[in-house]
């Protein structure tokens, strides 16, 4: 028998290693380009916050560039500092462990610069680029905002100051100079203490100014009485009988704030901030008017804000005598009464609100950032908000509105103060809200401490 | 007319290799400035001196080849020269502490491919002296058993400390790889007529056939419970099945010699924890990724994060995989250069089996085709077993990465292979023409 040629055998050996070296091509190509998007996004994937440590954030200013937040770098892992705590309603916090709040979680893609499309992703890739991230403005004043964190104190509550621009008819968004929140925390040290926030009953995590929901009881009145100003169901000038008359909710009996004339009209009834006589309008302003009226004064919708303001929906009226006064169903954020009362201040219109004053571009300069624009909406005519604002009661430049509501069966109370201090082109609007506080003198102090540091800055 | 003409194919396998050896320094040069760039934002000497020297030992080869071999295969020292640059950026990278280390084995290991490739009579040495380099690899395997350490601290001491140099270390088996196929090359240049005819004449014909297939399976045997060495079992065995079938063109060989390796997989996978693990993490490693199965999971996620155009040398992550820089380089290939690095790796070894087995095509003689082969399958089956554990198409078997992974032992041993293929390819265009 003769033996086959070698040969043979040796090409068909170099098959078989070409065969072998090709299961192994094809083997890596199922890994890195069929398989690996699935197993990159595993948990237990380190490559993920390896990478994560690694992305250089964009920063966050204020209006006039003090830094809101940065970040400190060790050997090429950056850690996120912010120098002005007090900001951490609206700066929110960034966390490898807790994730993200805040800007820092709605501007997320943006400050971690994430590619627009696949196209700069790829390019990325190839470049082996590093990602860095773009920088970002807000309309909030860093000394305002610490400012009104200070004016809190240890107090729980929640502020906002708005910055109105008058007589312009294309409607100037309304800027958040300040928006503070208490308690707070530090997100200097997020990850030493959220467990520790998490549990805290009183909820320092939660943003009070966009998601805290509080009873309005008589801060609706302004709206509501220049709701009926526009439809002519009253005049300001209308005598008004028994308007200290008490209302009892809960058990509980509720007068003027301050004690009216004895011939009251209802320009005494808005200065005093008497309940009473709200509750004889049940018969002259259906609940459907009602109802669109807290509608038309955006009440009952969620403010289009690069923060979380989403709230649960209130129920449908279902007594209009409580609704008058604001004991109904209707649950209200200080974000949606700054809204409504920056309605007032600027004749009628809703304002759009804005937060994020400018965007970097690519190459690195600034782009001026305006919100996307609502649909035109009015509350009420001009006349019937110039009208009202003319009743409000005055200290000063301010125009105030300040008010005890009644907060639950308990008889606990919260206190507001509604301001508005005109100055030049501009209205400076303010809402503050304490908590379990009868001291109206003190809400006042802290609303005209704000309003006095923008106008004198 | 006939010196004219080989003068102008010396000329031409001199500025092929000259050429080939430029685009691998380029990219061995590249990628230590970038890896230095990586990692220290700056241009530093630490990264750089190794390619240097490397620069230096492939410049310094490539005359030499190119003054006493001219006929060579310019192809396969350009391959070479690639992977071990490469491999020298990844222990930068990867293990830094063993770079010089590596840098002086792989100076010795030039050294011994020059010397092999360019002194005569090398191969009438190999063949005369075959048993005696045998015993002398088996003796070196068997002082493991007595001297034998592990550098690591821990697991199969198949290490010899090198006498006189502190901290050095020489793996036996790895030498034996070599000295099994010189044995085998020169056994079946003899025997393989005779092994031919022998299954004619009876049971004792047949007994004598399958002699050296069941001696051979029971070396690897005793070298897998002994040493606990799968990797260099298996790669003994394939090999030795391979160059079984050149030899007597039975494919029954190749069937039998798979049913007892499969045999031995199973014996070994119940025997002994280490093969059972790796079988285990192999089948399924995702509910053990954290335990057990965490060095193939960590290297599946390089091969995933690398994704087609890699992270960049110096910015992936492959310190996750456990031993990286040995058994792992692969990986760390893929996640760094990313699929673009792992295929072009896939295609150097591929181009090398090609090289290296068109030497064994053009052979005039069986031994130097049964060498050439032996040196090409084994070099072939040690980057396929490795590469396919590391992107779980088989179970890891613990070896390296030829050329590339860092290892002293496996550097020398591999580039005295080199010169070996160097030197018969000499021969084989000097008997082309």
């Amino acid at each position: 028998m003769k033996p086959e040629q070698p040969t043979g055998k040796t090409s068909q050996l170099l098959r078989v290693i070409l065969v072998a070296f090709l299961a192994v091509a094809l083997s890596l190509v199922f890994w890195t380009v069929f398989r690996g998007p699935a197993i990159l996004a595993r948990d237990d994937n380190p490559r993920r916050v390896e990478q994560e440590l690694r992305i250089q954030r964009g920063r966050i200013f204020d209006l006039q560039r003090n830094v809101l937040a940065e970040n400190a770098e060790t050997a090429g892992i950056f850690t996120r500092i912010y120098p002005l705590p007090a900001a951490s309603p609206v700066v929110g916090y960034y966390s490898l462990r807790y994730g993200t709040a805040g800007i820092e979680e709605s501007y997320d893609a943006y400050l971690r610069g994430e590619p627009d499309n696949r196209w700069q992703a790829e390019m990325r890739q190839l470049l082996h680029r590093t990602q860095t991230g773009r920088d970002l403005q807000l309309t909030l004043d860093a000394n305002l905002q610490a400012q009104a964190d200070a004016l809190l104190g240890a107090r729980n509550g929640a502020l906002l100051l708005l910055q109105l621009e008058d007589g312009q008819p294309d409607g100037s968004p309304a800027k958040i100079l300040a928006l503070a929140s208490h308690p707070g925390y530090d997100p200097n040290f997020l990850d030493e203490t959220f467990e520790e926030l998490a549990a805290d009953a009183s909820a320092p995590l939660l943003n009070r100014v966009t998601q805290g929901q509080y009873q309005p009881g008589p801060v609706l009145q302004p709206f509501i009485l220049a709701a009926l100003l526009d439809q002519g169901i009253i005049a300001l000038d209308e005598p008004v009988a028994h308007a200290n008359r008490p209302v009892i909710v809960n058990g509980v009996a509720t007068y003027c704030a301050t004690p009216p004339p004895l011939e009251a009209t209802w320009a005494d009834v808005l200065a005093h901030r008497c309940p009473g006589p709200l509750q004889d309008l049940a018969d002259r302003l259906p609940a459907a008017n009602l109802a669109a009226a807290f509608d038309a004064f955006g009440l009952t919708e969620q403010p289009q804000l690069p923060l979380n303001t989403e709230t649960a929906v209130s129920a449908p009226i279902s007594k209009t005598t409580l609704a008058l006064i604001g004991q109904d169903t209707l649950i209200v954020t200080p974000l949606q009464v700054g809204v409504a009362w920056a309605a007032l201040a600027t004749d009628g219109r809703l304002p759009t609100l804005q937060l994020v004053e400018g965007l970097q571009s690519e190459t690195g300069d600034w782009v001026t950032s305006t919100p996307p624009p609502r649909e035109p909406a009015t509350a009420v005519t001009p006349v019937a908000a110039q009208t009202l604002r003319g009743a409000l009661p005055r200290s000063g430049d301010i125009q105030t509105f300040s008010t005890l509501v009644l907060s639950g069966p308990d008889g606990s109370n919260n206190s507001w103060y509604l301001g508005l201090l005109p100055a030049g082109d501009q209205t400076y609007a303010v809402v503050v809200v304490l908590e379990n506080n009868r001291n109206l003198a003190e809400v006042a102090q802290i609303g005209e401490g704000i309003l006095t540091a923008v106008n004198g800055r | 007319m006939q010196s004219v003409a080989l003068e102008e194919i010396q000329e031409q396998n001199g500025r092929r290799q000259a050429g080939l050896l430029l685009i691998a320094s380029g990219f061995v040069m590249v990628n230590a400035v970038a890896l230095s760039l990586a990692v220290d934002g700056a241009l530093r000497w630490q990264h750089v001196w190794a390619p240097a020297v490397w620069l230096a030992l492939m410049a310094g080869t490539h005359l030499i080849l190119h003054r006493f071999k001219p006929r060579r295969d310019p192809f396969i020292l350009p391959l070479v020269a690639l992977l071990t640059g490469w491999g020298l950026v990844l222990i930068d990278r990867l293990a830094a502490n063993f770079l010089a280390r590596q840098v002086m084995w792989l100076v010795l290991g030039t050294a011994v491919l020059l010397a092999i490739a360019i002194l005569p009579h090398n191969l009438r040495l190999l063949r005369r002296y075959r048993y005696t380099w045998l015993t002398g690899g088996l003796l070196l395997l068997a002082a493991t058993l007595i001297f034998g350490v592990n550098p690591s601290g821990y697991g199969a001491a198949l290490w010899l400390p090198v006498p006189l140099i502190g901290q050095v270390y020489f793996q036996p088996s790895e030498l034996l790889k070599l000295l099994l196929i010189i044995f085998l090359a020169s056994y079946f240049d003899e025997r393989s007529a005779m092994l031919a005819v022998s299954r004619q004449n009876g049971w004792r014909g047949i007994l004598t056939y399958l002699a050296p297939l069941l001696l051979m399976w029971g070396f690897c045997m005793v070298l897998l419970v002994w040493q606990r060495d799968l990797g260099a079992a298996t790669l003994f065995f394939i090999v030795f099945l391979a160059l079984l079938y050149m030899a007597t063109g039975d494919g029954r060989f190749v069937l039998v010699g798979g049913g007892l390796l499969l045999l031995a997989g199973v014996f070994a996978y119940f025997a002994f924890d280490l093969v059972a693990l790796r079988v285990d993490a192999w089948w399924n490693p995702w509910p053990d990724a954290d335990d057990r199965a965490f060095q193939i999971v960590q290297s599946l996620y390089a091969l995933a994060a690398g994704g087609v155009l890699g992270q960049g040398v110096g910015q992936g992550f492959p310190i996750y995989i456990p031993v990286v820089h040995s058994d792992f380089v692969f990986a760390a290939i893929a996640e760094e250069w990313g699929l673009v690095g792992s295929l072009g790796t896939v295609m150097i070894f591929t181009l090398l089996a090609y090289r290296g087995m068109r030497l064994a095509l053009l052979a005039k003689r069986p031994f130097q085709r049964y060498l050439a082969a032996g040196i090409t399958i084994l070099i072939s089956a040690q980057a396929v077993l490795i590469m396919a554990g590391v992107t779980k198409l088989l179970p890891l078997t613990g070896v390296t990465l030829p050329l590339i992974s860092y290892g002293g032992s496996s550097m020398l041993i591999s580039s005295a292979m080199i010169g070996l293929l160097l030197y018969m390819s000499g021969a084989v265009e000097e008997i082309g023409q």
